[in-house]
């Protein structure tokens, strides 16, 4: 009897000592070199740098938003999934339907706001390193025309705009940021499209906040200055690419998977900045003076040390009505809920847009 | 017996309390309402209202430089004064020479370098809030030509050029800071006739490093802006005075004169910056944009809290030489000595000088 408890034991032990913590990623482009969902497979890569042999991990590439991602996040559950982590905001209702249906598995959806008992909701303060881009578009525009790619019209968008339109403001408030929509988070296309127009139109800095690096590309071929998105997308304009604004969720990554394998993990809605690592500006290129790079490194340390908001007044909209008073900082839920454009932008918000 | 003794204990307690600290002050031009010596006074009209009657103050003005001080330093000392502030670098010597003849006497001597075991050296970072101010020129400059009329090619001076220039580079390395030396701390009539041959070669801001506000009032006398220094001079030029670097004398003057009644002060060698309070600069004039201020705050409190250094590299000299490195910053010893100028400064260090 005693004989056959301690094998029992061994088994049992041998079991969990063994039995990989099993990571699933639910992506909605595909991962290719740069943008949106080579940012999060970058921090898929890096926990199993991380964790080893501990863990195990997967991911579903081009899965599209809304219910039919549904049976893919299933899927992964009943494959014995543990962690799920879907990275669209089209992909919150299905990820909080499988939360429900599965409550033995932990899911992790990025970008929205509902959230469940074994549901967290997850993202990061983009807007703090597309400030700091902004003060180096400012410095580095002569023509002052700074071009702007933008996918959809949301208050996500909006405000990363209105962060990087703030930054170029600080430093130089005779240069504009034209804004263009594709109405597309990857569209590799129209977002070179929107960039040649602008390059046409006298702009000598192109940003983007869409997923494909063709801003970039363009603006290499123009011999004009480019500020990426997501990634460092430096490769894709060695010369004139001079900086991106970058997701780091291996950060995020790794601390929720010690956390579940610590058993202390508990659902949260989680909007950390620069201070926690989970957003960051890239290097920033040889082009970009010393003189800039002070700026820059100065803003960023202000910025994590809570000493500086992006947001913080005086901020007057497109219309020239004081939107943030001086002294005051906007709240989380009107940079959550933004809708207006600073001063300093030159385009449109279009009207009762998808959401 | 006892009964005497409590009564004598009384007298000698209520003698203590009643007797003010004694504290001078040795000037070296006019009070006036600017400059040098205003903002000194300033600092001793704060000690009169923080201390009230627990002290005494006096002063001397339009003391002559040299060993011509020490006759004054010393009355001071024999009447009494248990605290003497001296504030020129040209009091040095003198000052020492009392600190050694009267040992019981806490003196403090400003702007120097020697100190004795009942003297003092103190002075401010100046160049932090010059710095911040050269932002401000940088942003507001449309010419890219800044004028600066400076006193005497010593390393204080020197220093503070540097400061001023590294701040316009920050924000606008086009921008040269274009030197005027005068020779003279204080000389209304050269510091204007500088100003203004600045504003003929096309500068539109004017920064000093002179005690009188002349240059402020040449500045906005042709529609240029300025920045003051010493003292907020806005008054003397409200349509160019962008701000200036001031000093705060009356923090450190509070602070040292606690300690020595309470019996904890101890003599050596003091250099304070922004984050005591002891420099700053002026409220920024109307003229002034919302992002410059952004700038400036953030700056400020950067160099405040030790992440910024206004002597940060990578700093080259006029000779595009690396002065310092990337990563690095100038140690106190290397500022305190500085005899060259940076890469947008225009004009040159006169050799041999004072």
């Amino acid at each position: 009897m005693k004989k056959l408890l301690i094998i029992f034991l061994v088994i049992v032990a041998f079991t969990i000592g063994f039995s990989k913590l099993k990571v699933g990623f639910v992506y909605v482009g595909p991962v290719g070199g740069a943008g949106w969902t080579y940012a999060h497979d970058q921090g898929r890569v890096y926990i199993e740098k991380v964790f080893g042999d501990k863990i195990e991990t997967t991911y579903i590439e081009n899965v599209p938003d809304g219910m039919e991602s549904y049976r893919v996040i299933e899927s992964l559950a009943k494959r014995g999934y543990k962690v799920i982590f879907t990275t669209s905001f089209g992909f919150m209702d299905a990820t909080l339907e499988a939360a429900k249906k599965y409550p033995n598995t932990i899911f992790l959806h990025c970008s929205g706001y509902k959230t469940y008992k074994n549901m967290s909701a997850y993202f990061g303060r983009m807007y703090e390193p597309s400030f700091l881009a902004g003060i180096v578009a400012g410095m580095m525009t002569k023509s002052n025309v700074i071009g702007y790619v933008a996918p959809h019209p949301i208050p996500e968008v909006i405000r990363i705009t209105n962060a990087f339109a703030l930054g170029v403001k600080l430093v130089n408030p005779k240069a504009k940021v034209h804004v263009v929509w594709t109405n597309a988070w990857y569209d590799p296309a129209t977002e070179k499209e929107a960039a040649l127009s602008f390059i046409d139109l006298g702009a000598d800095v192109i940003a983007q906040q869409t997923d494909s690096a063709a801003p970039v590309k363009a603006a290499e071929e123009k011999g004009v200055y480019s500020i990426g998105y997501n990634s460092d997308m430096r490769k894709f304009g060695p010369n004139y690419n001079l900086t991106s604004p970058m997701w780091n969720w291996g950060v995020y990554y790794e601390r929720v998977i010690k956390e579940v394998l610590n058993g202390t993990w508990k659902s949260e809605n989680y909007w950390g900045g620069m201070a926690d690592g989970i957003v960051k500006l890239a290097p920033l290129s040889d082009k970009v003076p010393d003189n800039v790079k002070k700026i820059v490194k100065v803003f960023e340390e202000a910025i994590k040390r809570g000493e500086f908001h992006p947001f913080e007044g005086p901020i007057y909209d497109q219309s020239g009505n004081l939107r943030v008073k001086p002294g005051e900082v906007l709240s989380d839920e009107e940079l959550l809920s933004m809708n207006w454009f600073v001063d300093n932008i030159i385009g449109t918000i279009p009207k009762g847009v998808e959401h | 017996m006892k009964k005497i003794l409590f009564v004598l204990f009384l007298t000698f307690a209520l003698l203590t309390l009643a007797k003010p600290l004694k504290i001078a002050f040795i000037y070296v031009g006019p009070i006036g309402d600017a400059g040098w010596t205003y903002a000194h006074d300033q600092g001793r009209l704060y000690l009169e209202k923080v201390f009230g009657d627990k002290v005494v103050t006096s002063y001397v003005e339009s003391v002559p430089e040299g060993m011509e001080a020490y006759n004054t330093i010393k009355s001071f000392a024999k009447r009494g004064y248990d605290v003497i502030f001296t504030t020129s670098f040209g009091y040095m010597d003198s000052t020492l020479m009392a600190a050694k003849e009267f040992p019981k006497i806490h003196f403090f001597h400003c702007s120097g370098y020697k100190t004795y075991k009942n003297m003092t050296a103190y002075f401010g970072r100046m160049y932090q809030a010059r710095f911040l101010t050269g932002i401000v020129a940088g942003m507001m400059t449309k010419s890219n030509i800044i004028g600066y009329v400076a006193a005497h090619p010593i390393p204080e001076v020197i220093r503070g050029i540097n400061a001023f220039a590294l701040g316009v580079k920050l924000v606008n390395p086009k921008a040269k800071v274009h030197v005027v030396w005068t020779h003279t701390w204080y000389d209304p009539a050269t510091e204007k006739e500088a100003a203004l041959s600045l504003l003929d070669a096309g500068a539109d801001v004017i920064a000093q490093h002179q005690d009188s506000p002349a240059p402020v009032q040449a500045a906005q006398d042709r529609g240029a802006y300025a920045i003051g220094y010493n003292s907020d001079m806005s008054k003397f030029a409200p349509k160019a005075h962008l701000t200036a670097p001031v000093w705060n004398w009356g923090v450190y003057y509070a602070k040292v004169v606690d300690e020595i009644m309470k019996g904890t002060y101890k003599h050596g060698f003091y250099w304070g910056g922004m984050d005591e309070g002891i420099v700053d600069i002026a409220p920024f004039g109307p003229m002034v944009p919302d992002n410059v201020k952004k700038l400036v705050e953030v700056f400020k409190k950067a160099i405040k809290e030790g992440y910024f250094d206004p002597f940060e590299g990578p700093i080259y000299d006029q000779e595009g030489k690396l002065r310092v490195k990337e990563g690095e910053k100038l140690s106190d010893e290397a500022l305190l000595s500085m005899d060259w100028f940076v890469d947008n400064v225009e004009g040159t260090i006169p050799k041999g000088g004072e």
